[in-house]
């Protein structure tokens, strides 16, 4: 009996990488950083493992994950979500993404999969790109001329924006002036 | 040091090659991968600037442990040398990436918990200083 509650105890406490001892104990501490466009920062209250022996302290996957939502909204930076809600309005690969927008194939993947932390004039770039989809066509018209041929102006239907602004067109004044 | 007007004599290749590293058994590179794909098996150490380094490159946790652990299924890991007997083994080896990422090499020290089960890891990242000294060498299996 003893024996077996030792054991629990043993296997739900993180022993000590340093001291081996000791086991890590949770804290709540302040996490101080610096970021080149923040500068220097304090996270408070970041939950990190102490050592209640030799005082060695850890930063596991709660303190690191609330590090990152805090510097994500600092910085105003574009969710995974938001980025995937971009490809599939436009119905883009990544691949057609990266040479419409000019960033590397492999940041858009890292920045989709949240590997990585997109700055905040690409989070701004791509979040015009999802919310106007006039600037996306000329985006894509800048830079694929060729989608033109294959899109004529004369086949393509008003989308609703422009339907409104037609309808607000008041085609006979400037007739009588 | 030098008598006044005396040349010096530069002799090449006069310093010892230094000597590389021990490799790391390929047991314990599979669990450093192992604790480093489990969210409850991986930790920063709080006490290096570990931390601070991934918020400079902008880089997420989860993401460079990710990256890490990449990185350690094609590339060798290797012994750290202990500066006293009492200290726990530790590993090293340098996260590069590639050109066209914005990221520098990143020099990364791993301590390997033994002690309870399943085996954790305690990860501190250090700007590469020691770059030039530990190659990268693809692990044949």
């Amino acid at each position: 009996m003893k024996t077996a509650k030792k054991l629990k105890v043993r296997t739900e406490s993180i022993p000590c990488f340093e001291c081996e001892g000791g086991s890590l104990q949770p804290v709540s501490q302040d996490h101080q950083t610096h970021h080149p466009k923040l500068g220097n920062l304090t996270i408070p209250a970041v939950p990190m493992l102490r050592c209640d022996s030799c005082g060695t302290t850890v930063i596991g996957e709660d303190g690191n994950s609330r590090i990152d939502a805090f510097l994500d909204k600092a910085l105003n930076v574009i969710s995974p979500a938001e980025i995937q809600a971009f490809l599939d309005k436009y119905k883009l690969t990544q691949k057609r993404a990266a040479e419409l927008t000019g960033y590397g194939e492999k940041n858009i993947s890292r920045w989709l999969t949240g590997r990585a932390r997109p700055s905040e004039s690409v989070s701004n770039f791509l979040r015009v790109l999802l919310s106007e989809s006039s600037a996306f066509e000329r985006l894509k018209m800048k830079n694929f001329p060729d989608a033109l041929k294959a899109y004529p102006a004369e086949a393509r239907q008003p989308d609703v924006e422009e339907k409104e602004i037609l309808k607000l067109v008041d085609y006979p004044a400037p007739v009588k002036i | 040091m030098f008598a006044l007007g005396a040349k010096r004599h530069y002799i090449p290749f006069s310093r010892p090659m230094p000597t590389l590293p021990r490799k790391a058994p390929a047991t314990i590179r599979r669990q450093i991968i192992e604790a480093l794909r489990d969210p409850a098996r991986r930790f920063l150490d709080q006490n290096s600037s570990s931390r601070n380094h991934l918020d400079r490159w902008d880089l997420r946790a989860d993401g460079f442990f990710a990256d890490l652990a990449d990185g350690l299924a094609s590339d060798l890991l290797f012994l750290k040398p202990k500066n006293q007997a009492n200290q726990p083994q530790r590993y090293q080896c340098v996260l590069a990436y590639s050109e066209n990422d914005p990221y520098p090499a990143l020099d990364i020290h791993v301590t390997l918990s033994p002690k309870g089960q399943p085996p954790r890891v305690m990860i501190a990242v250090h700007e590469s200083d020691t770059v030039q000294t530990l190659p990268r060498i693809y692990v044949d299996s």
